[in-house]
């Protein structure tokens, strides 16, 4: 009979499909237990780490069998997470056999973004609400909102060419001040300012959508539950995307102000 | 106050979709994280530091995420990251890169370690949200349940 085998590789697909979707270690170690514990699965043992999983089942028993996944960091999908997180809890209830699961972890896995045009629309609106929150002009809300459709796409276009996320946000970042300086520049002469831009608030509201959120969140979460070693894994990419917006921001700064003066 | 908080409802709505949140969780994130971001404005308002009121808003954030993820038995995370996206300082990253520039270095270091301290802020208002057990949690969610 290998059940036990069939149990434990679902376990670890769904603990898989979790750990993709930005889930921390915590879940993804009690999903997999709590699955196998309500199947009666004896003496399993799991481990996990914000790229790999390992995990054993029925050690000493005829049945024993062991997986290990290499889970690179895919995308966040924060639908997905909650779509697993109740496939979870139905397994665990024995509300949904194993087929049905399998059909709806593959259901989970492939469910779909929001279209690219809403994505870039709403990424837009965000960026201009967060100008106004800041007290800016109507002029310097408009540009966000442009910005931040454009950042948006850019965002896609780069993400589909695979391009290392640090390297992503050093470019998106690059692009948006250079192109608030440039505005900023042409304000001050044609305009003499005007239509106030201000680049520090186009900046930092247009700066949002590529800021670490969730490697900082996961971070902290990691830590209080003692995963020292994950933590500090989303930890270091928390401060290596800031140092990268940082350059990404301070190269045209310095460009602009050595050349144009300011 | 109210406008700021319907934006900012707006705004946090907005960028949950960049996380392709569930439709039917949108309105409630960004409620949540208007909530916080509110509380935040308010307490900065009222001469609290930045760290302090990160702080206290983060708290608020995590209490409120965590009491919606029993009652609509979700992952508590949903609620929590685009909340704290706008708490997370962008705005000191730029100021501190941005005196740094400018050879203003006293700046640079007080905008720096201001950047630290309410990085800090958030991380303890979340990591004291998050010692409440959760037993507190399911006894309030399953009186709203019995009412």
């Amino acid at each position: 009979m290998d059940n036990t085998r069939t149990i434990l590789i679902l376990a670890v697909e769904v603990g898989e499909a979790l750990l993709q979707n930005g889930a921390e270690i915590y879940r993804v170690n009690d999903s997999i237990r709590n699955i196998l514990l309500s199947y009666n699965i004896q003496e399993f043992d799991v481990y996990v780490l914000s790229n790999g999983i390992f995990a054993s089942a029925d050690e000493n028993g005829p049945n024993s069998c062991s997986i290990i996944r290499s889970v690179p960091f895919e995308s966040l999908h924060l639908g997905r997470l909650s779509l697993l997180n109740q496939l979870t809890r139905d397994l665990c209830s024995h509300s949904c056999t194993i087929s049905e699961a399998k059909k709806r972890l593959h259901e989970s896995k492939n469910a779909p973004y929001y279209s690219a045009k809403v994505r870039c629309f709403c990424c837009g609106i965000g960026c201009a609400s967060f100008c106004f929150l800041l007290n800016s002009g109507s002029f310097a809300i408009m540009v966000s909102f442009l910005l931040g459709i454009l950042e948006q796409h850019f965002l896609i276009v780069l993400r589909k060419k695979n391009i290392i996320r640090f390297f992503q946000a050093s470019i998106i970042s690059m692009f948006l001040t250079s192109t608030v300086l440039f505005l900023r520049n042409m304000d001050l002469r044609f305009f003499q300012n005007h239509l106030h831009i201000l680049q520090d608030k186009i900046i930092i509201a247009t700066i949002i959508p590529v800021l670490p959120g969730l490697s900082f969140c996961t971070s902290i979460r990691d830590f209080y539950n003692k995963d020292y070693l994950s933590g500090m894994i989303h930890f270091i990419d928390t401060i290596i995307t800031s140092l990268s917006i940082a350059v990404g921001v301070s190269i045209p700064l310095k460009i602009f102000y050595q050349f144009l003066g300011g | 106050m109210l406008i700021s908080f319907f934006v900012s409802t707006l705004a946090i709505a907005c960028f949950s979709i960049l996380m392709s949140i569930q439709k039917r969780e949108l309105l409630l994130c960004g409620f949540i994280g208007g909530i916080s971001w509110v509380l935040y404005h308010i307490l900065q308002t009222q001469g609290l530091g930045k760290s302090t009121s990160v702080f206290f808003a983060s708290l608020v954030l995590t209490i409120l995420s965590r009491a919606f993820a029993v009652i609509r038995k979700t992952p508590a995370t949903i609620y929590l990251l685009p909340g704290s996206l706008p708490m997370v300082p962008g705005a000191g990253i730029y100021y501190s890169v941005y005196n740094l520039i400018h050879g203003t270095l006293l700046e640079f270091a007080s905008k720096g370690i201001e950047t630290l301290a309410t990085g800090i802020g958030i991380v303890f208002g979340i990591l004291i949200g998050f010692f409440l057990p959760q037993k507190w949690f399911h006894t309030i969610c399953q009186k709203e349940k019995a009412n």
